[in-house]
């Protein structure tokens, strides 16, 4: 199954583009996501599928939309 | 000459929708006391050709009246283009003073007012740019015990603070007193944009539900900021403020729009309502 992800901010790090599709196993996790983009443990991330925030056990469904984030607080 | 000739067009415009509004205030009854002023139909003239703004929308930006919290990047641009548009009643809240380090992006201040209030600052600022504008300086900094008697007069909160953990005492207090809160947050080449109109869709925290631990997120301070993009990203809080004020529209309700100026991309985020959110959570609304 296929996955859309977008990376936001300081997480445009992880990959060449802002806004990939990555293909996963039917039943994979976010965790396996992320571990796939090697975003590590201590980075301080907000991440929404399908505009709902999820966790690192959030099975994912083909066709989900992934946005992966951080706060930005500055103005 | 080219100039003068196209004000004149505009002046031609501008008296023909006058006839109009006129006629139409007549059939409702309404008085002369609602009118423009002419001042006013030659300063509003490019937005009151607009038919989704006209006399009567600008009569509701006189009325309206929204506070801008944070007097900074976001702020500048935000509250300029509020008071150009004659939003009539302009609170600022900011604790500082100008700082030459902010002149790179903070387009309010000026040399001529480092160590000034910045709330002080601005509202010389916009008294230039358009004496018509009653602006309220507030010079404190905003706490979760001052913060509800604060927003309390104003019909539309404009979030433009500096850092993450005012953005949870304004949203909560919007959440809390049913405000509409235009909210942004800016760093690098980045900005971020939610308009919270409370019980309609999510709230700052149905997506970022706590705050971050100190030293988690970078500030601007330490990461940076480029002016032009809070220019961007402030211009757009005060277009959704005057889209809220006037009922126009589609604002960015349930729908985080993020700026990524590098890439010179914008995508949104269509953002649901957290059942579980701390602030307005419990499905009521
Ligand atoms: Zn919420």
């Amino acid at each position: 199954m296929k996955v859309n992800v977008v990376l936001f901010g300081t997480m445009r790090k992880y990959a060449k583009e802002d806004k990939f599709q990555m293909e996963f196993e039917e039943g994979a996790k976010l965790s396996d996501l992320l571990d796939r983009l090697k975003i590590e443990d201590r980075v301080y991330i907000i991440v929404l599928v399908n505009g709902r925030r999820a966790d690192e056990d959030t099975v994912l469904t083909d066709g989900a939309n992934v946005h992966i984030l951080t706060p930005v607080g500055g103005g | 000459m080219g100039r003068h000739t196209g004000d004149e067009g505009a002046a031609r415009l501008r008296w023909q929708s006058h006839g109009r509004e006129a006629a139409t205030g007549l059939l409702r009854g309404v008085g002369d006391s609602e009118m423009l002023t002419n001042d006013e139909r030659m300063r509003y003239s490019r937005q009151l050709v607009i038919p989704e703004i006209g006399e009567a929308g600008q009569e509701k930006l006189r009325v309206a009246k929204v506070l801008v919290v944070g007097a900074g990047g976001l702020g500048s641009p935000a509250a300029m283009y509020l008071a150009a548009a004659g939003v009539g009643t302009l609170g600022l809240v900011d604790s500082d003073v100008v700082d030459l380090s902010n002149l790179q992006r903070q387009i309010l201040h000026g040399v001529n007012h480092l160590g000034l209030a910045k709330v002080e600052s601005a509202k010389r600022a916009l008294a230039r740019l358009n004496p018509g504008v009653h602006v309220v300086p507030h010079r404190m900094t905003v706490t979760s015990e001052n913060v509800s008697g604060l927003i309390e007069p104003y019909d539309v909160v404009v979030d433009a603070v500096d850092n993450l953990e005012t953005r949870y005492v304004v949203n909560d207090a919007c959440v809390k007193a049913g405000k509409p809160l235009i909210e942004a947050g800016v760093l690098r080449f980045d900005g971020m944009v939610l308009t919270v109109i409370p019980g309609e869709g999510p709230c700052y925290r149905c997506i970022f539900p706590v705050l971050p631990p100190p030293g988690a997120v970078p500030s601007c301070r330490e990461a940076g900021i480029i002016g032009a993009v809070p220019g961007v990203v402030g211009s757009i809080e005060a277009l959704e403020a005057i889209k809220v004020i006037l009922g126009l529209g589609q604002p960015l309700v349930g729908r985080l729009l993020l700026f990524d100026g590098l890439a010179m991309t914008w995508r949104e985020v269509n953002a649901a309502r957290d059942p579980n959110c701390p602030a307005c959570g419990g499905g009521r609304g």
